[in-house]
């Protein structure tokens, strides 16, 4: 945590080239509170030669953010990194305006600094454009799903009101594309993407409604249409959970609970519908708070960071046995909608 | 090419043209220094006093809009508001073009053209509206990045002329549009999508209002 800070909340973890020092940088945002006037975007980076954290240095500032941009934004939140196919950092961050979260915008943010520059630096591109009423109330919060091409699905969500997640399609240099509506739900919100296929994907859901349990859409045709499907059997407390395919395996960070984020599990799954626990990440107890998972692949590792009683954060590393990768074969889509590997290795069994 | 797929051909999403940051902050000066300085002219006619102090007055908030920064008022207005659209910015132009003559007049009002265009305005505003709030089961607001989108609003633009086949029809509320396509071709202002350079939340309100009012006098 930078010195001073009393809060920090929401973490992502982008796993950084092979080439870079990094291995992996993590974002999160921090300030004397969520929400609070000073809140700004912290960032650190995995040294791989040293095996240890950088300093936490702040990269984002609302203040300067409404200098580039022209106009105010109150507050900042969720940070999501990915990326790009030049090796570009990308940057979606909360920005709001008059209303607090309901009025957020995503503010979208590059890399200038150098590549393997310890000093992170980014400039605005701009605010998407994805509503037409005053352009509220879109967020991002989960990891995008890599595809081929180098492009990217950005899950984001509008939740003014109606709870609804979106899939935001950029291309290999980070150009919008454009949106589609992931669920016709209206209560369920901060979809985490993971591909079972090229062209059969799964967004798991936070739930705002009344089952308690982590709903799903799913697409067959490359995120062009999304169908809702039954409910996982997975305990949800209306909370943030984290989701990530490695070669032929899934993993899901979630709290196993109706009604308190006070445990954070991992599981994992070979179709992402049947799931297994793996490993406890956090079992505390009444009032606190492990929340909002995070999970990155690099280095022939897992990397799990979350909010640890909103006060820090914290961070896991699994070491993971590799197997061949085998993916099913590519249907007649257009490449550009295949996903990625988040890695050149699948893996299976988690071994701390 | 069967009709499914051209239409999914014409409504897929393409890649938006957006206008760059640094284009945008001079844009949002400029049409809020409009709109504001239209403001401030109607507010000016509505009061029974003329004095070149109430004049100044009516012009400071355009200024205003011209500081950078958070001393300025577009910095905050773009908080909460963004940028208005190109229409509105046209309409604002046209209003401190002709300030010296009382208008609307009631007769252009009437106009069966002005009708239609706000009757238009109605009918995407909710459409949109309700779209942002996921009542249809596709988005509609991603088609204004495409080309079925823009070429439709260009036609719909130019309707009153090509239908009533006379050249010389000046209400501003007509040629706006007109006018906002085509810097909306030129520039993508304010955001790329051809929805937003038509029309926004306040211009919106202020046709349903129009409707509103000709409806009671008609009924009065």
């Amino acid at each position: 945590m930078p010195s001073g800070v009393l809060a920090a909340h929401a973490s992502d973890l982008v796993a950084m080239p092979a080439a870079d020092p990094a291995a992996l940088t993590a974002f999160w945002f921090a300030g004397d509170r969520e929400s609070a006037p000073n809140v700004q975007i912290a960032a650190s980076q995995f040294d791989r030669s040293s095996q240890a954290w950088a300093s936490p240095q702040f990269v984002v500032n609302r203040h300067a953010v409404g200098d580039a941009l022209g106009a105010g934004v109150r507050r900042l939140g969720n940070p999501v990194a990915w990326i790009d196919a030049t090796g570009r950092m990308h940057l979606f961050v909360v920005g709001t305006g008059w209303g607090g979260w309901a009025a957020s915008r995503i503010v979208h943010l590059q890399q200038i600094s150098a590549s393997g520059d310890p000093i992170l630096r980014f400039e605005p591109r701009g605010l998407l454009p994805l509503s037409w009423l005053w352009n509220v109330s879109y967020l991002v919060r989960t990891a995008p799903l890599p595809l081929v091409d180098g492009g990217m699905v950005l899950p984001a969500y509008f939740e003014l009101g109606a709870k609804t997640p979106v899939a935001l399609r950029f291309d290999a240099r980070g150009a919008y594309l454009g949106m589609v509506r992931i669920s016709r739900r209206t209560f369920v919100l901060q979809p985490a993407l993971v591909a079972t296929s090229p062209t059969h994907w799964s967004a798991l859901l936070r739930d705002q409604g009344d089952s308690g349990k982590i709903r799903v859409s799913r697409t067959l045709d490359g995120g062009a249409t999304w169908h809702d499907g039954p409910d996982l059997p997975l305990d949800n407390p209306d909370a943030g959970i984290a989701a990530l395919g490695v070669g032929t395996q899934h993993l899901l960070a979630y709290n196993p609970s109706t009604s308190t984020r006070q445990n954070l599990t991992l599981a994992s799954s070979d179709d992402a519908v049947a799931w297994t626990s793996v490993q406890d990440l956090e079992r505390g107890g009444s009032g606190d708070e492990y929340s909002y998972p995070a999970l990155a692949w690099a280095d022939q590792s897992l990397w799990v960071s979350y909010t640890d009683r909103r006060k820090r954060i914290a961070w896991r590393r699994f070491d993971w046995v590799a197997e061949p990768l085998t993916f099913a074969t590519p249907t007649a889509l257009a490449r550009s909608t295949e996903p990625a590997n988040r890695s050149n290795s699948s893996s299976v069994k988690a071994a701390q | 090419m069967n009709f499914p797929d051209l239409w999914q051909t014409l409504t897929q999403p393409y890649a938006p043209l957006l206008p760059s940051a640094q284009s945008l902050v001079w844009a949002r000066h400029a049409i809020w220094s409009l709109v504001l300085a239209a403001l401030g002219l109607a507010w000016l006619r509505r009061s029974a006093r003329s004095s070149k102090l109430l004049l100044g007055v009516a012009w400071l908030p355009a200024l205003w809009a011209w500081i950078p920064g958070p001393w300025g008022i577009a910095y905050w207005l773009g908080l909460a508001f963004q940028i208005p659209s190109l229409v509105s910015a046209f309409l604002a132009l046209y209003v401190l073009v002709h300030r010296k003559r009382n208008s609307p007049p009631q007769e252009a009002l009437r106009s069966k053209w002005v009708f239609f265009w706000l009757w238009s305005a109605l009918v995407l505003g909710a459409v949109l509206g309700l779209d942002t709030f996921a009542v249809f089961a596709f988005p509609v607001y991603p088609w204004g990045f495409g080309p079925l989108a823009f070429a439709l609003a260009w036609a719909l633009a130019l309707l009153p002329w090509v239908v009533s086949g006379n050249l010389t029809l000046r209400q501003p509320i007509l040629w706006s549009p007109c006018a906002a396509m085509a810097l909306f071709t030129l520039t993508g202002w304010p955001t790329g999508n051809v929805w937003d350079a038509l029309l926004d939340p306040w211009l919106w309100m202020l046709a349903v209002g129009c409707l509103l009012r000709q409806t009671w006098r008609r009924l009065a």
